[in-house]
């Protein structure tokens, strides 16, 4: 099982070397250790005319042994507001990396499908509903003024390790 | 057996806490609302209830602790056997498998994993190729199958990157199967890495021919469901049941024949009911013959089809 698993992050890994100048808001996407093929690390850019402009958010990844038969877990590292983000864990809902989950999908698309979430949330299935509600309400304005408070808090100058 | 679909980008209710009701936290200005300590009433909420995750993995657990109990394939039994399972159910059921025994000898056993179907057709398509010893062009039929599944799948818009080692997996059982000892096949099946591999190849296909002929087949979908949709939660998902639609469209993706055995428990009728799937080309072999009880699928030996030396 697990030299299915290497073999295919390792084919993964060398596309998504080769790629990497065709996807702007995946800044990184890279194993954590260069030894250890089964925990990765994103960063997420906030995109341009969005509340989450400038920010970076950072994603941890873990891939199963069973991957792709089963999803990789991916949360956020960094703090973000957002419907579909639970707040303090990071957990994200989606259901790609969950119920509709299909091994035709690569770590890469995974990441994009992440990275577009963030300009096109569902607040009728929210992990943090202080933001689901303030969309379900059509306050767009409150919405947009809240993430840009946690963006500029949490996701914007924050340290490098 | 259609399931209820959730919008692409939600996860039905699991997720959701309902909206809050008492005067504290009835949509509050949005300065209070908000505490970047987090304690707000819907996060102490979360703490008692389980996430998503956990509530899925534990899903997943009941399941895989129910399917482990068995092989992913079993070795073949006679059909004598399937009868006791049914020695104090209706007489529906063993008038029709007496009938069945008739022209069927023996029955294997596919795991109840949801995969039954592809894992059924899989292993009784290679099977028959190996036992075909005087008949080189199943073989090379099969080969020729396999190979071109390759440019159905591109053609589908799958990444190569995505499908090749299911790919591989498959093309490489197939190719060392007129090698194998009937033991080594089953064993093979059994090997949960390659068992997997060839299942999601098959439903790959299954999903790339849907796609590829979406004017046929789209007509029978869900209201307001694109087959991308359909395709990525009902064929492409391991584990999901298998519907009519994905036997027609692996029988025509792969020139075989299936024939399927409905044992139900009408009591109108002392026979099973034999439902033919066949490919759009004429067939050059006889039709793998599946055994399906609501839910699940299993594969028959069919007395006329001779096969010497099945384990």
């Amino acid at each position: 099982m697990s030299s299915a698993v290497h073999r295919r992050m390792l084919k993964e890994y060398l596309a998504i070397q080769k790629n990497s100048a065709t996807r702007p808001h995946l800044e990184v996407l890279e194993p954590v250790q260069e030894d250890d093929l089964l925990h990765w690390r994103a960063i997420l850019l906030g995109t341009a005319d969005s509340a989450y402009e400038g920010g970076r958010f950072k994603l941890d990844i873990v891939i199963p042994t069973n991957y792709p038969i089963q999803p990789p877990t991916i949360r956020f590292v960094t703090t973000i507001c957002h419907p579909n983000v639970h707040f303090k864990t990071g957990e994200i809902c989606l259901d790609i990396l969950k119920s509709e989950w299909t091994p035709s999908w690569t770590l890469e698309a995974i990441c994009v499908a992440i990275s577009s979430l963030l300009t096109n949330p569902e607040p009728s299935s929210p992990l943090n509903c202080d933001a689901a509600n303030l969309l379900r309400c059509g306050d767009i304005a409150g919405y947009n003024s809240l993430v840009r408070m946690y963006t500029g808090k949490f996701a914007i100058d924050e340290e490098e390790e | 057996m259609h399931q209820p679909t959730s919008t692409p980008g939600s996860l039905a209710p699991t997720a959701a806490t309902p909206p809050p009701t008492d005067a504290s936290t009835a949509v509050p200005p949005i300065g209070q609302q908000v505490i970047p300590s987090g304690a707000t009433p819907q996060q102490n909420q979360d703490e008692v209830q389980l996430t998503d995750e956990q509530i899925l993995s534990q899903m997943q657990a009941i399941k895989d602790e129910e399917a482990n109990a068995h092989p992913l394939v079993d070795v073949s039994v006679d059909l004598t056997e399937l009868a006791m399972e049914y020695e104090n159910g209706s007489a529906a059921f063993r008038n029709k498998i007496m009938n069945l025994a008739d022209t069927h000898d023996r029955m294997r056993r596919s795991r109840g994993d949801g995969n039954c179907f592809y894992r059924a057709f899989a292993f009784a398509w290679f099977e028959r190729v190996m036992l075909a010893k005087g008949k080189p062009e199943l073989h090379t039929n099969a080969v020729k199958v396999i190979e071109e599944s390759k440019d159905l799948l591109i053609a589908a818009q799958f990444e190569l990157l995505a499908f090749e080692d299911f790919y591989l997996v498959t093309l490489e059982t197939l190719q060392n199967v007129v090698h194998f000892t009937p033991e080594e096949l089953l064993s093979t099946f059994q090997n949960d890495e390659v068992s997997n591999s060839i299942v999601m190849h098959f439903r790959l296909v299954a999903s790339a021919f849907l796609k590829t002929h979406q004017e046929d087949y789209a007509p029978f979908l869900e209201f307001g469901q694109t087959m991308e949709e359909y395709c990525s939660m009902h064929v492409e998902a391991m584990g999901r049941e298998s519907e009519e639609m994905m036997l027609i469209a692996l029988t025509k993706a792969t020139h075989v024949s299936i024939e399927v055995a409905y044992l139900s428990g009408n009591e109108n009728a002392d026979q099973v009911n034999f439902l033919p799937f066949l490919p759009d080309t004429a067939p050059y072999m006889p039709p793998l013959v599946l055994l399906y009880r609501p839910g699940h699928y299993d594969i028959l030996y069919r007395k006329s089809h001779c096969l010497e030396g099945v384990v």
